[in-house]
């Protein structure tokens, strides 16, 4: 049989039996993450059609939810960004957290110690970028013990979260307190974002996706961004083509980290114009959570981004409109996640 | 300072090792066994927010802390499912349940437990004659029960791991799985056993932090200190007797954090440096750790060689 003949034999009734099976595959993995979610549900007392209508309601339901659940696709498009590159090297980044925060510090740092020599946009760009230079060396730090002392990646990125969320803490206390609320001072006005429909949704979002543009071409284009893919792929095969794996993997933390310093940034600059404690709301682990469902592809991380972007909006409603707490929104990213994993719809690891 | 300051440093360091101290000697027999148990966050957090439930709907603290152990082997056996039988990655699935576990116990908090908090925390058990010994009498001697409880598992479980032919066993699925297989033995079975020993041990771990450190449940209690376990496993060297040792730096460095901020020739420190202390002994640890290996089959999900199941059409 040549090989003409047998994709002459790839007939209807064959693809639509393997069609079948691909539903089968993602059919039975949501049905178990479901049946998670309502138990959790159930336990809290309410009732999960309630939750999902209301959910639905809060993410999508008018023009104001809408441009809130815009709103949070910008950090969690660049969060993602932030685990899906380090993690196609095979390195575990879990620290998009502390690298947001530490973004945020940098940009309301320099927003308010420059605020009165440069105006507007500049000082907004200069913000911009001593976020991503923040988050950048933040993730260094865990990639140079990765490569000098072969230190568990996993670990010290935990750690730096921690550490960030003591440093947001100190910033929001000390130096730059705000004296009525638990925040720093705000940026000048004329260096934030404006917003569109009079909410928190701007033009972030054009930059997280052209960020997610970017990165895309980076990986699938650019000999550094093979080098990265190669060195996730097969470590010794990346190491006898010539590829610097050290090198590589430096600069893997370093681009990470620069998205989710960038997405601190942005949460600064263009949305509170202050920095929050707790405005990051998980985004960093949310993250990877985003860039698992899009199978590392940076480009298919804005759709991801979006799904998980309205989950959270619509979990942030829930307090008010079905009286539980909005952390049922984490339950439901990690156990689809999770479910993904175990039936085998997402592989981590090739 | 006064020597009453440092009598105190010392007592409380050994009190708040206790939790860590479960984590860790649970954590070292599962990565001895070949998987490692990123989840460990999350399973104290269950522990802790059973504890906080038991006591809060009548229970007594023990009642409570016990309690945490059949929880703790539930999450055992879903988590083994997942790591070893599923073969999921098991950094990734481990943060995922980390988020899972924060979600849920942050949400039936809020719904069920808020506004009442234990008040009491278990009475510490005073052993006559050696408690009078000057400094460490007061610190070993007359201590929570729970610190005797974690020292006699952590020396079970030494002798357990490296001195019977289980212990043998768990260790040859922990470094070389194929071989263990090979000798006949379920490289599934055994790390059954060390999954649910480790979310046993954590979840008791996480149990104690309610029933003597904080005295109440609150949203994200354990604040870290599992995976500051990850690092007392890696600093004890995957013993369980060195992990005692290792368990104290971190509650030494804990106790420092309280007792030195009311120190007044040091009231200069900004409060959050003291807090950052354990995160950055822990950094330390994995840095300066260069001689420590972790048996080579951790993190790698075993696949030999099978025919797996079909459970539903079409399975691959």
């Amino acid at each position: 049989m040549t090989i003409g003949e047998k994709t002459d034999t790839h007939s209807r009734g064959q693809a639509g039996q393997k069609l079948a099976a691909r539903g089968m595959h993602l059919l039975v993995p949501t049905l178990g993450a479901l049946v998670v979610v309502c138990l959790t549900v159930l336990a809290l007392g309410t009732n999960p059609f309630d939750v999902l209508r209301y959910m639905v309601s809060d993410s999508v339901g008018n023009q104001y939810n809408l441009s809130e659940s815009l709103m949070v696709v910008a950090p969690l498009v660049l969060t993602g960004l932030a685990a899906a590159i380090p993690f196609s090297a095979r390195l575990w980044n879990i620290g998009a957290d502390g690298q947001l925060y530490i973004g945020a510090v940098a940009a309301v740092t320099v927003g308010l110690e420059l605020g009165h020599d440069v105006s507007g946009p500049v000082l907004s760009g200069l913000c911009v970028l001593a976020g991503m230079a923040a988050g950048s060396l933040w993730a260094l730090l865990a990639g140079v013990v990765k490569v000098t002392v072969a230190g568990n990646e996993v670990i010290v990125t935990l750690m730096l979260n921690l550490l960030a969320a003591l440093a947001v803490d100190y910033v929001v206390t000390g130096p730059y307190a705000q004296s009525i609320a638990p925040q720093t001072k705000t940026i000048p006005h004329g260096a934030t974002f404006g917003s569109f429909w009079q909410t928190g949704f701007n033009e972030s979002i054009f930059i997280a996706i052209a960020a997610a543009l970017i990165v895309a071409v980076f990986m699938q284009r650019t000999k550094p961004g093979f080098a990265i893919r190669a060195a996730g792929l097969n470590l010794d095969a990346a190491r006898l083509a010539g590829f610097s794996v050290r090198r590589l993997w430096l600069g893997a933390f370093a681009l990470g980290g620069a998205c989710a310093g960038l997405a601190g940034a942005l949460l600064v600059v263009a949305v509170y114009g202050a920095l929050i404690p707790g405005m990051g709301e998980q985004y960093g682990y949310t993250g990877i959570a985003v860039a698992l469902v899009a199978r590392l592809k940076p480009l298919l991380i804005v759709p991801s981004a979006a799904l998980f972007a309205a989950i959270e909006v619509g979990g942030n409603g829930l307090s008010a409109s079905a009286g539980i707490s909005p952390s049922i929104a984490y339950v439901i990213e990690s156990v689809i996640v999770i479910s993904f994993l175990a039936f085998n719809v997402l592989r981590v690891r090739q | 300072m006064s020597s009453a300051t440092i009598q105190a440093i010392i007592t409380s360091s050994v009190l708040l090792l206790v939790p860590v101290l479960w984590a860790a000697a649970g954590e070292a027999v599962c990565e001895s066994a070949g998987v490692l148990n990123i989840g460990i966050e999350g399973v104290m957090l269950f522990g802790a927010f059973i504890a906080a439930t038991v006591v809060h709907f009548g229970g007594t603290l023990w009642e409570g802390w016990l309690l945490a152990a059949p929880g703790g082997a539930l999450m055992g056996a879903v988590l083994w499912f997942l790591y070893v039988h599923r073969g999921c990655d098991q950094i990734v699935t481990g943060i995922m349940f980390n988020l899972f576990a924060l979600g849920a116990t942050t949400a039936l908090y809020e719904k069920y437990l808020t506004g009442a908090g234990v008040v009491t925390t278990i009475r510490s058990l005073r052993i006559p004659g050696l408690a009078s010994i000057p400094w460490a009498g007061p610190a070993l001697f007359d201590q929570t029960p729970l610190f005797y409880l974690g020292v006699i598992g952590c020396a079970v479980l030494y002798y357990v791991l490296w001195r019977t032919w289980f212990g043998l066993s768990l260790r040859a699925a922990g470094e070389r799985p194929d071989v263990a297989m090979a000798a006949g033995l379920s490289v599934f079975k055994l790390r059954l056993v060390a999954v649910t020993i480790a979310c046993v041990f954590a979840s008791l771990g996480g149990a104690a932090l309610t029933v003597i450190s904080t005295g109440s449940f609150n949203i994200d209690v354990t604040s870290g200190q599992g995976f500051i376990a990850l690092a007392i496993v890696i600093l004890g060297r995957w013993n369980p007797l060195w992990i005692i040792l290792g368990a104290w730096l971190f509650g030494l460095a804990d106790a420092l954090q309280f007792q030195l901020v009311t120190v007044s020739s040091l009231s200069g420190v900004p409060h959050d440096a003291w807090l950052a202390a354990p995160y950055l002994i822990t950094i330390a640890v994995v840095v300066l750790a260069r001689g420590a290996r972790y048996p080579s089959a951790t993190g790698v999900p075993f696949s030999p060689v099978r025919k797996r199941r079909r459970w539903i059409p079409g399975w691959t």
